[in-house]
């Protein structure tokens, strides 16, 4: 139950909500547009759009353009660290690991940060197309950062075991 | 390795997203105003728009956007490439414009020129086929 709950709230949340805000509120020249639009989406999502606009102008701009960032560097750490949780290297099965014992794995958890921040610094020194912005990077390196703690989850909030527990009746 | 291969399928899931997103390159209809350098310069480059002729409207079929498949509107002509092949009319040329929206296809444009040379252009739905006709429509009240 608790795993689901991580998968759901973790990973699908975020990046349905991301995608929300892209859907809803950004330019329609975006290449989903234009896959949407030739699945026959378009009407539906012109009618989304119209509902969804007075919202989308009570919004701050880092919410539109820089949030929907943020959450896919969250959504995607926290698969990678859920996926290489307690197989980091770490001594005694320790989830957090060690950054030295298992690079590999680390390469993939840190795969969000690297993406998201390292995408931005790329931008700034012109070896990738597009303006490099700050808050994009900021959200990127906020939601990478709780996306390896929410997936790595050092406390153990969503072992399975923690289901019996609360399961079980208080003995005190 | 089953971790291995499931990091990729979850890494490739994501940048599958981030593609979607991009928007580093502007789909759609673009006017002058609008147009990324890779557009610009792969017209200037090819040769596709003439020196003196200035661009009103400029669509681009590839989901890539790397222009090899296009339809714009200058001042003087409206053009569909489809590379390396370039199908040109003259605003001065053009005898009928017809215009519809298609559900899943669109705006469908088909120009028809004096001398019987027909020209089809589709836009995809949410992509400016509006823009793209108002800008051709434009062209060729000023041209005549």
């Amino acid at each position: 139950m608790r795993r689901a709950a991580f998968w759901v709230l973790a990973v699908f949340a975020p990046v349905l909500t991301g995608a929300g805000i892209y859907l809803l509120w950004r330019p329609t020249t975006l290449r989903v547009f234009g896959w949407l639009g030739q699945l026959g989406m378009d009407g539906p999502l012109r009618g989304a759009r119209e509902l969804a606009l007075p919202f989308g102008q009570a919004l701050p701009a880092w919410v539109l353009y820089s949030l929907p960032d943020g959450l896919w560097a969250l959504a995607l750490s926290a698969a990678m660290a859920r996926i290489w949780r307690g197989r980091l290297g770490g001594p005694l099965g320790s989830p957090l690991g060690s950054p030295l014992g298992g690079l590999g794995a680390w390469a993939w958890v840190g795969a969000g940060l690297l993406i998201g921040v390292g995408g931005e610094g790329l931008q700034l020194l012109g070896w990738l197309p597009g303006t490099p912005d700050f808050m994009d990077a900021l959200t990127s390196l906020v939601g990478a950062g709780v996306g390896v703690w929410v997936g790595l989850d050092p406390r153990g909030w969503t072992d399975p075991a923690r289901d019996s527990e609360a399961a079980a009746p208080s003995l005190g | 390795m089953k971790r291995h291969i499931l990091s990729a399928a979850t890494l490739a899931l994501f940048l599958g997203l981030a593609v979607g997103s991009d928007a580093s390159k502007q789909g759609g209809t673009l006017l002058p105003n609008e147009m990324d350098a890779y557009a610009t310069d792969y017209l200037n480059n090819n040769v596709l728009v003439q020196p003196g002729e200035n661009l009103r409207a400029y669509y681009d079929y590839t989901i890539a956007l790397d222009g090899t498949e296009a339809a714009w509107v200058t001042d003087q002509r409206v053009a569909y490439h489809k590379a390396p092949n370039t199908t040109y009319i003259e605003l001065s040329d053009i005898e009928s414009i017809e215009t519809s929206e298609e559900g899943l296809i669109g705006h469908v444009i088909d120009i028809r020129s004096t001398s019987g040379q027909a020209m089809h252009i589709e836009v995809a739905p949410m992509n400016g086929g509006e823009v793209f006709i108002r800008e051709l429509e434009y062209a060729w009240e000023h041209a005549q």
